[in-house]
């Protein structure tokens, strides 16, 4: 058997039932019912990990989701986790462990040098080292993520299945220990719905942390009642993370364990309940006590000592000192004593233990009253303890070997779930702790959670909070006779950590204090103390309590942390859920997708729609493809679905005014059948969006938004007529899914609209410019609109969405004789940049109809959202930005992504920007690239010389300024 | 997470509401309005801590404006109704 394993004993253990798991590679044998941590302190070794900053030896230390070192990777591929807790891991056959945080191994780490280098890598380190210069910080920051890593992310895709619930219940109890059991029995008795959370896989809690008696008989029946009642439900291995307004909470259960498994079932279910009450019954976590190297694997809390002894029949250590200030330093010894374990020594803070002490010495334990461990001894392990006697003259009564240090430094509630729902915290000096305050929301924390550390009265104070009686009275503190945590002097020198995970010690916190860092959310931030996966469960208070002294203030008014969901770490997948992949999002697909699909078009997702981005039957590249697909265009027909372009039908009396009030230029004046550019803005004048509206009837338009702007603008128009003018008669009503919509554009375009509609009338003079003819095409009803986007003749074509296909595949058929060319998103953005069309790129929020250089669009006679705003005098500034085209000097210069455009090219130097460039393409028809852009007071220099440069990219090129209108500036071809 | 009444729908989650804003201003007259009144329109909101009324657009619903009274602090839900009643 293995070496800390006792002969018998441990409730949650199956010693018929073996099995075993790797830690890094090493066979590690368990029973059933163990966790990681329990198997590997059976095998006899705490060392379990390495610490964040200086890579010291750590070892398990905390009984359960608190633990601070044991952080361990399962797995590996896709199912690899990093960051786990050892102490709430499942063992089981064939899981993978390894520790993290060390290279090449746990034993030999090469970055345990860093420990030497103690001395130099005080709070704040990072910040004041590697800061400066400014520009090497990238550099710094890739050695610096390599020494202080957590757990490696996996690199695969996750194999398991992940699900989410959402639930609703009368009563929430979250903490399946002995007052949450009693809570949920009452509750569950009283009728109502209960859903009863524990994080761990067996209900009980504490209760499996003690040895025989009349509790057992009480779990055992109280489990049955609850089994019994059909109105309860019980949630084991699930935490409760979050406690979010109007009492929703979340939920992570792991039906399945750790353990892989691939049969469909989910690993882990996401729970979001919604529950009218909410029992906090999550228990008390103990404190540490602050030593010289208290950090040392060996060292552990006394709690964390039981629970391996009473839950899976594991020593801590086989010859451990017992350090604490409470009579459970004498229990604890004589059950480990019983159980087979040489204690070496019971060192009592108390100067006069009474009666349990006495009964431990005639037992034949060696204690030491008024006494206190000053200090750890041993690198990868403990090896002895140094005990001092406390007093006037503190000195050194006996460095005692020993293999582990056990203390118990009295215990706080457990307060995240009610500080998440917004509860205060009362500092209470009897407690040396912080108590949960009234209770905002509709909860009530029970037992341990609330500072009732009596079982009996744990177990009432349960049955009350489950039966919804009034709150009662603060519980009685427990005796404070012996000095705080935070008050132990450091006899020896040598650090004393807080917080062990993230290696931050006490005379981190005393440097803070001293140079200036006095709020407690500042000294977390400096120092990290309780920035880590633990959320500094252990840490936290004993911090504050070091900065309050530090600070000259007291601990009340020090305050705390906010807490913030989730309350122990959540994985990512728990969160996800399904949501990811194929179906991480709805996809809306046009009427032509599977035509596209089939043509091989690479897709580009716009919103929630996608979109064909080019068709590499065109062309190798993107850059290749698009090129032709352009030129095509120009040069003969193509066509592009444009079917993701927002349609809202407006109707009723006052549809014309509601849209005079929208757009900037007026549309009343439109006539049936006839459509006009409109612009809409913001209130505050900036531009919202454009389109074409075609007014159909006196009472009804069609109004277009682009693709990207279509719910916003739906909202805006809701907007317009639910709040600002609730007396206008008229009604949006959203139709972009209702048609299909394609457009046809090149100097053919009216041979090709000729050849599917042979009856119309397609003349110029019966469909000029923005004209609209309705007509049946393909079996369907039809509009088609004279309009351009590509400055070429072009026509829109809107047909009911079930005849989209037929239009599609009927306008390749018939095309193919004009050597019809399908283009995507990329050819239409080239198009529209050589038109000098702005898109959202350039009306980007910031930009008004002046800027884009659109004032002649905003019309002075009528009122419109936006339009007074114009006369802002910041909108007036001469060196605003401008709408203004660059066009490359050479024809083989690129434009680099993300450009900024400045006077002068002074390669790595800083220089001023004028503007940036907001959309580039190649023109084929001025054979180079040109771009748009927004340069200051850019329309007074067009005709400039400048350049486009990008430091990120480390490249530039020579541009001229030019009018945004690269191509037939006058629109003869659109009109011919 | 809130809950918010639809008038319509029933008592439904926050995620299927657009914010939007400080439900208390009016858009000033444009005959008469100042261009000082138009900023105090478009940029000035109080931040109270208490009650606020405000607008809710319930998008994943029925597409009404509603006028909510929410506290800030307590994020407790008062009344609801629809802005166009409330305009009238
Ligand atoms: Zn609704």
């Amino acid at each position: 058997m293995t070496r800390n394993r006792t002969a018998e004993g441990g409730w949650l253990i199956d010693r018929a039932s073996t099995g075993s798991f790797t830690f890094d590679g090493r066979r590690v044998p368990f029973l059933a019912g163990d966790t990681v941590a329990s198997a590997l302190l059976a095998a006899g070794d705490p060392l379990v990990g390495r610490s964040f900053k200086l890579h010291r030896p750590r070892g398990l230390f905390a009984p359960g989701a608190q633990e601070p070192n044991a952080l361990v990777v399962l797995n590996d591929g896709g199912r690899l986790t990093p960051n786990a807790r050892a102490t709430t891991i499942p063992a089981t056959p064939g899981l993978q462990v390894r520790s993290q945080n060390r290279w090449p191994s746990l034993r030999h780490d090469a970055f345990g040098l860093l420990d030497l280098a103690r001395a130099v890598l005080p709070a704040g380190f990072y910040y004041k080292t590697f800061m400066w210069p400014a520009s090497q910080w990238l550099r710094y920051e890739r050695l610096i993520r390599k020494l202080a890593g957590l757990g490696p992310p996996p690199r695969m895709a996750d194999p398991d299945i992940y699900a989410r619930r959402h639930g609703h219940t009368d009563v929430l109890v979250a903490g399946g220990g002995p007052a949450g059991l009693a809570a949920a029995l009452a509750a569950g008795r009283a009728g109502m719905d209960v859903v009863l959370a524990h994080s761990g896989p067996a209900f009980g809690g504490g209760l499996h942390d003690r040895g025989d008696g009349p509790h057992r008989a009480w779990l055992a029946e109280t489990l049955q009642a609850l089994a019994a009642l059909p109105n309860v439900r019980l949630l084991a291995n699930t935490t409760v993370a979050g406690y979010y307004d109007n009492q929703t909470l979340t939920l992570a259960e792991r039906p399945c364990d750790a353990a892989p498994v691939g049969d469909g079932k989910p690993v882990e279910r996401f729970w979001q309940i919604h529950a009218e009450r909410v029992v906090i019954a999550t228990g008390a976590h103990e404190r540490p006590l602050l030593f010289a190297d208290n950090d040392r694997p060996g060292v552990m809390l006394a709690s964390a000592a039981r629970r391996y002894l009473w839950r899976y029949g594991v020593l801590a250590g086989r010859t451990p000192v017992i350090f604490g200030s409470d009579d459970t330093i004498y229990e604890l010894a004589a059950d480990l004593t019983a159980a087979g374990a040489t204690v070496r020594a019971i060192v009592d803070l108390r100067p006069d233990p009474g009666a349990a002490a006495r009964r431990a010495e005639a037992a034949g334990l060696p204690t030491f009253a008024g006494a206190m461990v000053a200090r750890a001894h041993g690198k990868r392990r403990v090896t002895a303890a140094e005990i001092w006697r406390l007093g006037p003259r503190p000195h050194l009564v006996e460095t005692m070997q020993a293999d582990a240090i056990l203390t118990a430094g009295g215990f706080g509630p457990t307060l995240q779930l009610h500080a998440q729902a917004r509860g205060a915290l009362l500092w209470d000096p009897d407690f040396r702790a912080f108590l949960p305050g009234p209770p905002v929301a509709d909860n009530r924390s029970a037992g341990g959670a609330r500072g009732v550390f009596d079982l009996q009265a744990a177990i009432r104070d349960g049955d009350e909070a489950g039966a919804n009686a009034p709150l009662p009275l603060r519980p009685p503190p427990p005796a404070a006779d012996a000095p705080a945590p935070w008050d132990l002097p450091n006899l020896t020198g040598g650090p004393r950590f807080v917080d062990l995970q993230n290696d931050v010690a006490d005379k981190d916190i005393a440097l803070a204090a001293r140079e200036g860092y006095h709020s407690i959310e500042h000294v977390k931030r400096y120092t990290t103390l309780g920035m880590g996966t633990d959320q500094g469960k252990l840490a936290g208070p004993i911090g504050l309590a070091l900065l309050a002294a530090a600070t000259g203030k007291d601990i009340a008014a020090t305050g705390v942390t906010t807490f913030r969901p989730p309350a122990t770490p959540v994985t990512f997948g728990a969160v996800a859920g399904g949501d990811f992949g194929e179906v991480g999002h709805a996809i809306r697909r046009t009427a032509a997708d599977a035509w596209h699909e089939q043509a091989g078009a690479t897709f580009i997702d716009a919103g929630l729609w996608r979109r064909p981005q080019f068709y590499p039957a065109n062309g190798k590249t993107v850059g290749e493809a698009y090129r032709a697909e352009a030129l095509a265009v120009r040069a003969g027909v193509g066509m592009v679905d444009v079917s993701t372009l927002g349609k809202i039908d407006v109707s009723g009396p006052d549809a014309a005014t509601l849209l005079d009030r929208l757009y900037c230029n007026t549309l009343s004046t439109l006539k049936p059948g006839r459509g006009r550019y409109g612009l809409m803005l913001r209130e505050d004048g900036r531009v919202f969006d454009d389109g074409v509206v075609f007014r159909l009837a006196a009472d009804r338009f069609h109004v277009t938004c682009t693709t990207g702007g279509a719910s916003a603008v739906y909202q805006h128009m809701e907007h317009a007529l639910q709040v600002i003018w609730p007396e206008l008669d008229a009604y949006a009503t959203p139709v972009s899914e209702e048609w299909f919509a394609v457009a046809l554009a090149g100097p053919k375009a009216r041979t090709l609209l000729k050849a599917i509609a042979p009856d119309l009338d397609v003349s110029n003079a019966a469909l000029p410019m923005m004209r609209l003819v309705e007509t049946r095409l393909f079996g369907g009803r039809a509009r088609i609109m004279r309009m351009s986007y590509s400055g070429e003749l072009s026509y829109e074509i809107n047909i009911g969405a079930n005849r989209g296909a037929a239009l599609w595949q009927g306008l390749v058929a018939a095309g193919r004789p004009h050597g019809l060319v399908v283009y995507g998103t990329e050819a239409m953005g080239a198009l529209r940049i050589e038109k000098g069309h702005v898109t959202h790129a350039e009306a980007d929020g910031r930009t008004t109809p002046a800027d884009l250089g659109l004032a002649g669009m905003v019309s002075a006679r009528k009122d419109a959202i936006g339009v007074p705003a114009q006369a802002f005098p910041a909108l007036q500034e001469a060196d605003r930005k401008q709408l203004v085209g660059l066009i490359a000097e050479a024809a083989d210069a690129r434009i680099p992504v993300g450009a900024q455009v400045t006077a002068e090219d002074l390669g790595d130097q800083p220089r001023p920007s004028l503007g940036h460039v907001t959309s580039y393409a190649y023109s084929a028809e001025r054979g180079r690239m040109i771009a748009l852009a927004l340069v200051r007071a850019g329309r007074g220099r067009i005709g400039e010389a400048a350049f486009v440069v990008s430091p990120v990219m480390g490249e530039s090129a020579a541009v001229r300024i030019v009018d945004p209108v690269f191509i037939d500036p006058e629109g003869e071809r659109l009109r011919g | 997470m809130l809950l918010i009444p639809c008038p319509h729908c029933g008592v439904r989650p926050e995620t299927e509401f657009v914010y939007g804003g400080d439900a208390t201003v009016r858009r000033p007259d444009p005959k008469t309005a100042s261009l000082d009144a138009w900023a105090a329109y478009i940029y000035e909101r109080d931040n109270p801590k208490g009650p606020h009324t405000e607008l809710w657009l319930h998008a994943s619903g029925c597409h009404s404006w509603l006028v909510v009274e929410r506290d800030t602090v307590t994020h407790a839900i008062g009344q609801v109704r629809q802005a166009r009643d409330a305009a009238s």
